[in-house]
């Protein structure tokens, strides 16, 4: 099976691995988890929001998209 | 069983161990003398999975493998990474039940030496012994710098940090100059060893690149450009390697 290709992309960010992965649900999971730790090491360094698309490619084909946002705002 | 051909296929653990201790004649012919067996092993193949009985250390003589760890979910943690001239899995073969496994990154040469033959040379030859004794001290040093990187320091400072630890070891090892080396991971195992996703190191990196700390002439050559400003991101003071040789001179 020809690996999964994750891709976490933004304004500001871009970045993507082909992973030997078992399952699409398994690349999915990861393609999540990378936008949620890049996001999180954003927010940790000052950035009150993060937004990115997360996408899965397998085989050229786009296998599923998503958005991935994280944001901290004090409270009144 | 050796041959004339392969008399000094163990002058690279003589090397490795002469630097742990004085060592005389006497116990490096006695190193060099060791019975062995040569084997290929092929990327991705174990020379020993966790619970399994070792029953024999082996000297990497070519290539690179890992010491890794499985958690319950099935994910994998890299928890040290060998190269050529180092013993892999003293801990392994003296404890006699492995608690880890090693695999193969690379297709590799190891040198395989049974337990028995170990115990013999370290009790015949003390100071055989006590330069694997350090060895497997410095192992536990770098262990424990790999629990601090994973555990206390950002991305961009564990992926800093395991890169000027390559370069230094590369160095030793005669597989990179002046902070020029091939990575020995991909971007996967790179995740795997700092507790990144993949993606996420693949955007750290492109990130120390940017800022000039390393170039690239491709996904898996490093070439560090800025040796201070790289260890001071990574948080680096290359004591815990127990090295004689100090930092590569750099531009």
């Amino acid at each position: 099976m020809p690996p999964f290709r994750i891709i976490v992309i933004n304004e500001s960010t871009s970045a993507a691995d082909d992973h030997d992965l078992s399952s699409a649900e398994q690349a999915q999971r990861e393609a999540i988890k990378s936008a949620l730790q890049i996001g999180s090491e954003e927010i940790m360094n000052g950035k009150p929001f993060f937004g990115a698309e997360a996408k899965v490619e397998h085989d050229g084909e786009v296998l599923k998209r998503y958005v991935v946002s994280i944001g901290v705002s004090p409270l009144q | 069983m050796n041959d004339t051909a392969t008399a000094l296929t163990l002058q690279s653990l003589v090397s490795k161990l002469s630097y742990r201790a004085t060592l005389d004649e006497a116990d490096r012919a006695a190193i060099l003398s060791l019975p062995f067996r040569t084997k290929m092993l092929e990327r991705n193949s174990f020379i020993v999975r966790e619970r399994e009985r070792a029953t024999h250390a082996c000297v990497m003589l070519s290539g690179y493998s890992v010491s890794t760890k499985m958690v319950g979910t099935g994910n994998r943690q890299i928890v040290s990474i060998h190269m050529k001239g180092e013993m892999v899995d003293l801990q392994n073969s003296l404890l006699e039940i492995a608690d880890h496994s090693v695999q193969m990154l690379t297709a590799s040469k190891v040198a395989l030496i049974a337990r028995q033959d170990i115990v013999k040379l370290t009790l015949d030859r003390p100071a055989v012994g006590l330069a694997m004794w350090k060895e497997t001290l410095v192992n536990a040093s770098i262990f424990r710098e790999w629990i601090a990187n994973v555990g206390r320091r950002d991305a961009r400072a564990r992926i800093a940090h395991l890169l000027c630890e390559f370069s230094l070891r590369l160095k030793v090892a005669g597989l990179g100059e002046n902070g020029e080396y091939e990575l020995p991971m991909t971007q996967e195992q790179l995740g795997d060893a700092t507790g990144l996703t993949a993606v996420h190191v693949n955007r750290t990196i492109k990130g120390l690149e940017h800022d000039g700390l390393i170039n690239r002439a491709n996904p898996r050559s490093i070439q560090i450009g800025d040796w201070r400003k790289l260890a001071e991101v990574g948080d680096f003071d290359s004591n815990y390697l127990h090295m004689a040789h100090d930092e590569p001179a750099l531009q």
